[in-house]
């Protein structure tokens, strides 16, 4: 060969080498890429996937929390409804007549539960549907309900149900017949009941654009429905009680007024009384002093001498002219003292002064009786302020009537308690005599009363000492009572003020209704 | 220097003899015969022109501002009902309030400028602190807004607010101004002087599923996203319940799932909430989210929520240093106090921990806040914020 052909041929042989290698080369870079090219794909299809994963997880994020947010409106809904109405509920049943709970019936109760259109209606005493509450209705509307709702007969018949009825439960005919009516799609209609049936209605509704309400609201309406229906018999039943508590008052007041009227008459004719025995009295002392007077002249001798017998007889009419006397005076001073005209002078007096000045007085009697005198005076309280003529004759009475019953050797005591009761002396006159029985207790203090025993019977009484000695008692506002016991004795108590603030401080408590009331022990 | 800061309160259901019991606790601890601003915070059944009269008669008020809400927020909670006073008297602060009325007709960049213009007359050369608004339908165009009133007051100004708000029943929103009770209008109140401004916000939502792209928006009504009618992506999320968006008075379900875009400036999702949805499947926002923008749909629980309020009381805190606030404005979204729901107080109660107990706390919940992501260093971006909690401290 040639040399040039063969360096064709070489020339030749390394193209084709070189066209081999590329051949080869790009085959293999093509395949490489193509790979590429098909793991990019996939990444792709990976990540086209994973978006729409990604926004199907969204979707799926979204619609449970959309359903979670309606779940926890709808519970905020409720809690807000209760909690407003628990508030309504209570202030409700705070009012007292039924115009009042209509008044409390808060607006914002019906707008937290979403509602835009409320009427409330009620019967009144005539048995007349009224508006108690309006929202949301032009007034001439409201009326134009009411009229139709107590003619419409299906209408009719639901405000007669025991039941709600809501534009989610009721019947097609029915809640055809509300939604023109009311003007509200969705709505709650309750009865307002009582013991004696339906009496009114409540209406809650929105009107077409708004959300439909729910169970939960159908269920607000409904207590408040019954709350209302229970605050109303509540008022009703309250107006009742107070119509007869007011009625019983003016009974009570004029039942008062005819026992004023009648004590006043019996003050009148007490004192009426009074007068009249003071004038007897009176008219009485004049002729016996007389009576006395010449009884002593001719007793004396001064007229001439008389016959024995004579003067024996005279001496008998001083002694009953005596007598006589001192009953008249004691019903006098009885007489004063209830009229009040008695002038009473106070002033601090020693106890022992008065005691000392009864005892000596009675000494000559206490003495002839032979009965032991004990006196048990306390140091703690020295004074009382009292008239002291008056303390005194009450101390006499009581004296006397001791020496009286106590048989001869038995003893008697005055004391005075060391301890005052309400800053007044509690005096006592005690004696160990025959003692009274029960029954004649009670009795000792009225006018002209004697306790039937031996000892009255033999001796001489007028019945007013006692009588006397509690109205003196009495005009110092103190009390007076007595404790015995049959054949062991009797003991009088009676108590005087120990000053004058005591004596005071009782005048201005009226302390006359204390000092009437006797206390009687056996 | 001193600056007494007084809150009244009362839930009485006459509105007169309420705001009359308000003013009388305002008044007892201002001891004042006047007062040099009153704001009001009241539910929309307290949003009667009686109640004016009743302040001006009893607590005679220099400057009066406020606004209607579905939720009172104070000391110990949220309310739903009731009105709120907060009374100030201060020889350290100047006010300056303004209204605009009908705000359909009205150029949004003008209004910020007018309305900004007007307060800062009252100022005169004082130095000033914040802006704060109450409003009615800023909300679908509030950048141009935020800019007539930057134009005037600076161009890193604090401006702060709340979209008045009801019980999500878009009835009838009121601002308060002076006597007058305004619907659709905005009201400004300038704050100056020489006293320290902290504040703080939070959101809490996380995105939810893959991102989505905002295909076509026309304004604040987002049409397409990935190219089908916005509302698909309600449709996919919530299923038969998107149905019941629809009726947007009812629908505190779309609050809870606002849509959420990524603000590359900040690094944060920005919310928006659903305020109407069109025939033809277009969702309407507060305030439009831009063509091309990512979006998803967001979720938040109690957790992250009082998280978030806890960040923001902390991002107040730490602006404040040691010094005492007295007085802590709080504008949170009326949805977040639906997520809440009964535990609305433990929020309060959560910022109390952070702030001290003894903090007056006083706010409404809003249908839109306004102001910076985070804290005050942050003011040169001010958005309109659905979903957030909003605290303004004044120390």
């Amino acid at each position: 060969m040639d040399p040039t052909t063969l360096e064709t041929l070489w020339t030749l042989g390394i193209v084709i080498f070189i066209l081999l290698c590329a051949t080869t080369y790009l085959f293999y870079t093509s395949a490489a890429k193509e790979e590429v090219i098909n793991t990019m794909n996939e990444a792709q299809k990976k990540l086209m996937r994973s978006f729409h994963d990604l926004d199907e997880q969204a979707k799926m994020i979204v619609r449970t929390d959309l359903e979670l947010n309606k779940i926890r409106e709808e519970m905020d809904k409720r809690l807000n409804g209760l909690h407003t109405l628990q508030r309504t509920s209570r202030q409700m049943s705070q009012a007292l007549n039924e115009s009042e709970i209509f008044q409390r019936i808060s607006p914002a109760l019906f707008e937290d539960l979403g509602f835009a259109r409320v009427l409330i209606a009620s019967v009144d005493e005539a048995n007349i549907l009224k508006i108690r509450l309006n929202l949301g209705y032009k007034d001439d509307r409201a009326e134009a309900i009411l009229k139709e709702i107590t003619a419409e007969e299906p209408l009719k018949n639901v405000l007669q149900e025991i039941h709600s009825v809501s534009s989610i439960n009721c019947a097609s005919k029915t809640k055809e017949k509300i939604i023109p009516l009311f003007e509200a799609e969705h709505f709650i209609l309750a009865p307002i009941l009582t013991q004696r049936g339906g009496i009114g209605f409540v209406f809650a509704g929105n009107r077409y654009n708004a959300p439909a309400v729910t169970q939960g609201d159908e269920e607000l309406i409904t207590i408040l429905a019954g709350q209302l229906g229970q605050s109303i018999e509540n008022a009703q039943l309250f107006e009742k009680v107070f119509r007869s508590s007011q009625e019983l008052e003016l009974k009570v007041s004029d039942r008062t007024k005819q026992l004023a009227l009648a004590l006043q008459k019996v003050n009148e004719i007490s004192n009426k009384k009074s007068e009249f025995i003071s004038a007897v009295s009176h008219e009485l002392r004049t002729p016996l002093t007389s009576i006395k007077g010449y009884a002593a002249i001719l007793i004396a001798g001064k007229i001439g001498e008389l016959p024995e017998a004579v003067k024996e007889r005279l001496a008998k009419i001083n002694s009953h002219s005596d007598s006589l006397v001192a009953l008249i005076n004691d019903l006098l001073d009885i007489a004063r003292i209830e009229s009040g005209r008695q002038e009473m002078k106070f002033a601090v007096y020693k106890i022992k002064n008065i005691v000392d000045s009864v005892v000596d007085l009675l000494a000559p009697q206490i003495n002839a009786k032979g009965v032991k005198l004990n006196l048990r005076l306390p140091q703690e309280i020295e004074s009382v302020y009292v008239d002291s003529a008056k303390a005194e004759r009450v101390l006499i009475n009581l004296l006397s009537n001791a020496i009286k019953f106590t048989p001869p050797n038995g003893t008697i005591t005055v004391a005075v308690s060391p301890k005052l009761e309400h800053d007044y002396a509690v005096f006592s006159v005690a004696d160990t005599g025959i003692g009274i029985p029960a029954s004649e207790i009670q009795k000792l203090f009225s006018e002209f009363f004697r306790v039937d025993n031996e000892i009255n019977q033999s001796v001489k009484g007028s019945g007013l000492g006692l009588v006397l000695a509690k109205n003196i008692v009495q005009a110092h506002r103190g009390k007076m009572w007595v404790q015995s016991q049959v054949k062991l004795g009797t003991t009088f108590y009676f108590t005087l003020p120990s000053t004058q603030k005591a004596f005071e401080k009782y005048l201005a408590h009226n302390a006359s209704q204390a000092s009437t009331s006797q206390e009687f022990a056996i | 220097m001193s600056t007494s800061v007084s809150i009244g309160f009362s839930q009485d259901p006459d509105p007169e003899e309420a705001v009359l019991k308000a003013c009388v606790q305002v008044k007892n601890q201002l001891n004042s015969p006047d007062t040099d601003l009153i704001i009001i915070f009241a539910s929309p059944q307290y949003a009667v022109p009686e109640i004016q009269a009743v302040i001006t008669r009893i607590l005679k008020p220099k400057h009066l501002v406020g606004s209607s809400t579905g939720g009172i927020i104070l000391s110990n909670g949220v309310t739903n009902r009731g009105i709120a006073l907060v009374g100030i008297n201060s020889d350290e602060m100047l006010f300056g309030i303004s209204a605009v009325k009908d705000l359909e007709t009205q150029d949004m960049h003008y209004t910020g400028f007018d309305l900004a213009r007007r307060a800062a007359q009252d100022l005169g050369s004082t130095h000033r602190e914040v802006f704060l608004t109450f409003s009615e339908g800023i909300e679908k165009n509030s950048s141009p807004f935020i800019r007539g009133v930057r134009e005037v007051l600076g161009v890193v100004f604090p401006v702060l607010g709340a979209i008045s708000s009801d019980d999500f029943k878009y009835k009838k929103l009121s601002q308060f101004f002076q006597d007058q009770i305004l619907q659709n209008a905005v009201v400004g109140l300038l704050m100056g002087g020489t006293f320290h401004l902290a504040l703080g916000c939070r959101h809490g939502f996380k995105p939810l599923g893959r991102p989505r792209t905002v295909t076509k928006v026309d304004g604040y009504v987002l049409r397409t996203i990935d190219h089908k009618p916005a509302i698909e992506i309600y449709k996919h999320f919530l299923g038969p319940e998107a149905e019941g968006l629809k009726n947007i008075s009812l629908n505190s379900y779309a609050a809870m799932y606002p849509l959420g875009f990524y603000q590359e400036e900040s690094r944060q999702y920005l919310l928006r909430n659903i305020i109407d949805i069109l025939q033809d499947g277009s969702i309407v926002c507060h305030e439009g989210i831009p063509q091309g923008a990512e979006v998803h749909l967001m979720i938040s629980n109690k957790e992250s929520c009082l998280d978030s309020a806890v960040q923001a009381a902390e991002l107040v805190k730490a602006s404040l240093a040691d010094r005492p606030a007295k007085l802590v404005l709080v504008f949170e979204s009326l949805a977040r106090h639906k997520i809440l729901g009964r535990s609305a107080f433990s929020e309060i109660q959560a910022i109390r921990n952070v702030l001290g107990n003894t903090t007056p706390i006083a706010g409404m919940c809003s249908y839109g806040e306004i102001g910076p992501f985070g804290k005050l260093d942050d003011i040169k971006n001010i958005y309109l914020h659905n979903e957030s909690i909003l605290m303004v401290a004044i120390s």
